[in-house]
């Protein structure tokens, strides 16, 4: 190796490691490409991680091939080709024609027996612990996350059998051998039980008997059977609440009857519902059966209005000059400039020696979008944590609208009250560019002369409210002219509010990294992370009008 | 060798008698035997230049049928391995020019580098997967676990991070650790061999 050659560096590591997880965008493995060109160290580690996973993957392939009587029947997924494919040898076409079929077949035959034979590692490879599974089996599910460490099932998959399942977002359905559906809606905690049996501990499910009833529902120290139709269940506040919509359902439970406490039996037909304290004989309590309170379906994933929807739109629009979706399977794709080639990476706060992880997959507004949630905390005084900010130089427009959907949350750290950035650059200690900002207990401010005063606007933000944002600048020699917009999404707010309207703000935007969930301090270092999530950043070259703009919350909410 | 284990048979030549020219049997037979201690090492080749396991078996499928309809090129006693992977080798140039159609492929010039390079770590490549297997034994039970579902037929590292409920980009983090480990566990089971 010369002296030139650079070495296995980190990214060379991770672009080898994405190339193995099949998730290498076209920049990525024209990257690759030219790091492997340029270096025969970086060649031979490539070549050795390849080899690994192809070993891996050889492996896995042949023992699920020699796992089970029916699969070893067929030999491997590898398939060999048979003799059948190649045309017989001329001088040998008349001798062949009445027995060349048998000899085609036996041929194949051989060659599969000789192949399945000579395959290596016929001892069972290592397998995951074994989880015994219940019939029903996950049937559905839209943005599912699971608890870490739980064995949670795949769509397709049986679902684990006396495991205790904690399902952290989103909703899924799951689907019993005699066609009963279950559609459990995050957060909910539940187990399945042989015989099929669903203790509920914590959530909301709804049971869609069809079919023969076969399913038993076990809640906060009671059990019901549905018989027909459709029920919901959910255990909230130590309080347990069955409800029946259409066709009935049996709740077994033991109570206080004539002084003594005896099993009862309690029928619900349509429209009943009952309530009880969990864990006790407290009597039930009727109430009326509210179906709105249940997943009665999965939820639409393309939904009519959509934060798809308002990407949509925002892509089409001819002075858009970049463009942060994150959405994509890999890190580098969330990262990517879906409009430009202002690409992100990732930044750790106070000098580099920041802690904590950028979640790349935080909960977006609708099920239509994955966010970003920067990492913040205090340490000694001071907040530090991981956000992004773009690989080169932003040289903002002359005319430039900034817009972002963005949540804030409220700083764990309760001395914390410093500035949290959401979209920012600086390139010395007086000219900075905080496009959008959190300051002085949550008010949404920016600023772009840091010997003048912050522009601190009329809107505080209210701690996880999901806002849209948008801010205009006119730029002229020394200072800025800017416009403010925002909603308040999670309150439902359709119209979009002015806050400032052709302020002059004294200062004109930095030229620098641009960051996007955090800052930089005067020295220019990392600084002043977001605390919450941020989605959908969108960077013209004009000043849009608030028309333009309320066209986004158009097709936006529900 | 032993049947069961055919494929540990490194040099891939053959141990039998060269095909009887009269008799089909024999020569599906023949072929049978050197095809199948060379599939692993073709496809380990293939994904190297390629990168994508899928594509590697699509390549591995189009060479088995050509070194069955040039098998008569062949010439007993030489090592069959090298001949599959030379065929390889254009096979996969024919594919890349097609899968380079739909997404960015590597070019030409470093698919010859790499294919010129391979042969360094095929060579080694029984001793790679037995030091491999004693690498999986010292993983901790969880990362095994992890490892094996990954490269379980069809999984993907979305699909395993999506069935234990964790993040894509902490699932891919999590494998690179594990193989990262797995890769310095064999370069040094496999120095100590050497000085051994």
């Amino acid at each position: 190796m010369s002296h030139s050659e650079p070495r296995v560096t980190k990214e060379l590591q991770e672009l080898t490691a994405g190339a193995c997880d099949g998730d290498l965008s076209d920049r990525e493995t024209a990257r690759l490409e030219a790091l492997l060109l340029g270096s025969a160290e970086a060649r031979s580690y490539y070549l050795r991680y390849l080899h690994l996973h192809g070993e891996l993957h050889w492996q896995q392939a042949v023992a699920a091939d020699t796992s089970g009587p029916a699969s070893a029947a067929t030999g491997p997924s590898i398939s060999l080709p048979a003799p059948v494919v190649s045309p017989p040898r001329r001088d040998r076409v008349s001798r062949l024609r009445l027995i060349g079929f048998l000899a085609s077949a036996v041929a194949a035959v051989v060659l599969l027996v000789l192949a399945y034979r000579a395959l290596p590692d016929r001892q069972p490879a290592p397998q995951p612990p074994t989880v015994p599974v219940a019939e029903a089996k996950l049937s559905g599910a839209v943005q599912p996350r699971w608890q870490a460490g739980a064995p949670a099932p795949a769509i397709g998959q049986a679902v684990p059998l006396d495991r205790p399942l904690v399902l952290e977002r989103g909703t899924i359905e799951i689907t019993d051998p005699s066609g009963t559906r279950l559609l459990i809606k995050a957060p909910a905690a539940f187990r399945f039980a042989p015989g099929g049996r669903l203790e509920l501990q914590s959530g909301r499910v709804a049971v869609l008997v069809t079919g023969t009833p076969s399913f038993e529902l076990a809640l906060g120290g009671a059990s019901v059977v549905p018989e027909s139709g459709t029920i919901g269940a959910l255990i909230e506040d130590r309080a347990a609440e069955v409800h029946v919509f259409e066709g009935s359902a049996t709740l077994y439970r033991t109570e206080p009857i004539g002084g003594t406490l005896q099993e009862s039996n309690t029928a619900l037909a349509s429209g009943e519902a009952a309530r009880w304290i969990v864990d006790t004989t407290s009597p039930l309590e009727r109430i009326s059966a509210v179906p709105t309170s249940f997943p009665r379906q999965l939820p639409d994933r393309q939904p009519d209005r959509s934060v798809a929807q308002m990407r949509s739109l925002v892509t089409r629009h001819s002075h858009l000059i970049h463009h942060y979706t994150f959405e994509g399977t890999s890190r580098v794709e969330k990262c990517r400039d879906k409009q430009g080639s202002l690409h992100l990476t990732e930044a750790v706060m106070h000098g580099g020696r920041g802690r904590g992880l950028v979640d790349y997959t935080a909960e977006g507004i609708d099920l239509t979008t994955e966010a970003i949630r920067p990492h913040r905390e205090g340490q000694n005084g001071n907040e530090i944590g991981s956000a992004l900010q773009s690989e080169v130089r932003f040289h903002c427009p002359q005319a430039m609208t900034v817009e972002l959907l963005l949540k804030y949350e409220l700083p764990t750290d309760v001395n914390d009250d410093s500035v949290a950035l959401a979209l920012a650059t600086r390139d010395a200690d007086v000219d900075c560019g905080f496009f959008v900002a959190a300051a002085g207990e949550g008010y949404l401010s920016l600023l772009l002369d840091a010997d003048a005063d912050w522009l601190e606007m009329d809107m505080q933000f209210k701690p996880d409210h999901w806002y849209y944002l948008a801010v205009t600048f006119d730029t002229g020699q020394e200072d800025t002219i800017v416009s403010a917009y925002a909603a308040d999404l999670t309150a439902g707010q359709r119209q979009l509010q002015p806050l400032v309207v052709d302020e002059v703000v004294a200062g004109v935007p930095a030229v620098s990294r641009l960051g996007i969930g955090k800052g930089f301090d005067y020295a220019g270092a990392h600084a002043y992370p977001w605390p919450g999530s941020i989605d959908e950043v969108a960077i013209y070259d004009a000043v849009l009008d608030q028309v333009t703009l309320q066209q986004r919350i158009d097709v936006l909410l529900p | 060798m032993g049947d069961d284990h055919g494929l540990n048979s490194s040099p891939c030549i053959p141990s039998v008698s060269p095909p009887n020219e009269n008799s089909a049997d024999q020569k599906a037979e023949q072929f049978a035997r050197l095809l199948a201690t060379c599939q692993r090492k073709v496809f380990l080749y293939a994904l190297g230049l390629l990168h994508n396991a899928t594509d590697a078996e699509e390549v591995l499928q189009e060479t088995n049928i050509v070194l069955w309809r040039k098998f008569d090129e062949y010439e007993p006693g030489t090592a069959f391995d090298r001949w599959a992977c030379r065929v390889a080798y254009f096979e996969v140039l024919k594919y890349r020019e097609k899968a380079g159609r739909d997404r960015r492929v590597f070019g030409v010039p470093l698919i010859e580098t790499l294919a010129a390079e391979a042969g360094s770590v095929l060579d080694e490549f029984d001793d790679r997967r037995d030091a491999l297997e004693g690498c999986l034994a010292k993983l901790r039970d969880v990362d095994k676990a992890l490892v094996l579902q990954r490269y379980q037929p069809g999984a993907t590292t979305r699909g395993v991070a999506e069935t234990l409920g964790r993040s894509v980009q902490g699932t891919r983090k999590s494998l690179h650790r594990i193989r990262a480990s797995l890769l310095t566990c064999i370069e040094r089971t496999l120095a100590a061999e050497e000085r051994s």
